[in-house]
């Protein structure tokens, strides 16, 4: 929705939107995002993914790696670079469909968690794309990638927050009902602290999240509300579930109890759409650092 | 879900913040000799700050919460001086919020409409030397005797103490 939808319908045209938005929307369309590539990550738009301009659209060559959902798309966001000689303002996005001749995908990696959400890698060798598949102007890329990135770190964790509302009932609810010399754990303030600060992080995680949607909402400039609520969230929702394991002792560590997958996928919410560090870089560069 | 301030807020934040933001000097001063000054308490009255969102008819601004808070915060902004800054807000939660929930007219009357113009500064006493955090282990007591009560205790440490009149929830009165 917020990597692929989100730009398409940003910088689509009509007939863009109208050959692949229904697809997206009804499920026959799984679309991916591919940016990252092995020698560029953080540093985005270093990427070198080259698109030649030919007769009637362009030639890519180039690997997309760690792309979310790669392994069982259907269409790809893939960012090329048109003038290489321009760096950050050469680059170019493009709409590839898997049936394009010179697209393949890798096999899903393994991966700590989000093991349901399949990753992998984009090959693009000597691929056609026609121009009526390019996604907006030559070089407007890096526009659109930071528009679209905008809108992913601001909503990518909204469901989260819905899941660490659930765990925040789920270590309640054990607090309550497992006893330990004598009384509920939830009696021992080790435990309740804990859920107080797990509490904590869940309401203050709802109060950017809802703030961000209500300034997308009026189209107001949100980049760095987006870069502080993707943070916090990736973070918080990480802390909330290495706690909802100590919580459940043994039994939060052993998989057949399913308190510790929630761990394991949190902590890629640290990396994916940008590190908590790089997080960080924008809210400086927004104070002026 | 409307997380924009009105107008009205905005200029009441400004004003506040403006406000706040002259009554720094000398604050270096005041806080090496741990000084308290009323005339500073008077003048936060004078704008308005310890009746922001309490009745009209007691003096008050007749507010609500949330430009009350954008108002304390934006005061915050203005206003080095924390302590002050606390014991305004001290008051009128500790003290005037009570008052209004569980006082009845006559009580509100008399001393609702000093605490907003500063010639009444309330003090919240709770803690005692033997109970802390154990809030309600207090030892402090009240008899009952014709026509009111004698109350004998040793209530610590209370702020804003040393100056204040009324305390919202026992004087240490000594028989």
């Amino acid at each position: 929705m917020w990597s692929i939808q989100e730009p398409l319908r940003s910088f689509g045209n009509d007939t863009q939107n109208r050959k692949y938005m229904p697809g997206l929307i009804n499920g026959s369309i799984i679309g991916a995002h591919g940016m990252t590539e092995p020698e560029s990550g953080s540093d985005a738009f270093s990427l070198r993914t080259r698109a030649e301009k030919v007769d009637g659209g362009y030639i890519l060559n180039g690997h997309k790696t760690y792309i979310g959902l790669a392994p069982a798309c259907d269409l790809a966001l893939v960012f090329a670079s048109t003038q290489p000689e321009l760096g950050g303002w050469g680059i170019s996005a493009f709409l590839v469909e898997r049936d394009f001749t010179g697209f393949s995908t890798s096999r899903p990696k393994a991966k700590a968690g989000l093991r349901t959400n399949p990753l992998g890698d984009i090959m693009l060798t000597d691929c056609f794309v026609p121009e009526e598949n390019r996604l907006g102007d030559e070089g407007i890329g890096t526009a659109m990638f930071n528009t679209s990135m905008d809108w992913e770190r601001s909503f990518i964790f909204a469901s989260h927050v819905g899941s660490m509302s659930r765990q925040l009932d789920d270590c309640i609810a054990y607090a309550q009902e497992r006893e330990q010399f004598g009384q509920a754990i939830g009696k021992f303030q080790a435990v309740s602290n804990r859920i107080a600060d797990m509490k904590l992080r869940l309401e203050t995680s709802k109060l950017l999240l809802y703030k961000l949607a209500w300034l997308k909402e009026r189209d107001e400039p949100a980049a760095m509300e987006a870069a502080m609520a993707n943070l916090h969230l990736a973070e918080c929702f990480s802390a909330n579930s290495m706690d909802a394991m100590r919580i459940h002792g043994a039994r939060g560590y052993l998989t057949e109890f399913e308190v510790e997958r929630d761990f394991r996928d949190a902590a890629g919410g640290v990396i994916y759409s940008g590190t908590s560090d790089i997080q960080r870089n924008i809210i400086a560069q927004y104070l002026g650092l | 879900m409307d997380f924009s301030w009105t107008k009205a807020q905005k200029e009441l934040r400004n004003a506040s913040r403006a406000f706040g933001e002259t009554l720094n000097d000398g604050l270096a001063h005041r806080d090496a000799s741990s000084t308290f000054d009323r005339e500073l308490w008077q003048r936060c009255a004078d704008q308005g700050l310890l009746g922001l969102c309490y009745d009209t008819a007691y003096g008050g601004g007749g507010l609500d919460t949330i430009s009350t808070i954008a108002a304390l915060e934006a005061f915050g902004y203005g206003c080095r001086d924390n302590g002050l800054s606390l014991g305004i807000n001290g008051q009128m939660w500790s003290i005037q919020e009570p008052l209004r929930s569980f006082g009845n007219d006559t009580q509100n009357r008399k001393y609702m409409p000093g605490l907003i113009n500063g010639s009444i500064i309330g003090a919240h006493g709770m803690t005692e030397p033997e109970s802390g955090s154990d809030a309600f282990s207090l030892r402090t007591r009240a008899e009952k005797v014709d026509g009111g009560y004698i109350l004998n205790g040793h209530k610590t440490p209370s702020q804003p103490s040393p100056p204040s009149k009324p305390s919202a929830t026992g004087a240490a009165i000594t028989d």
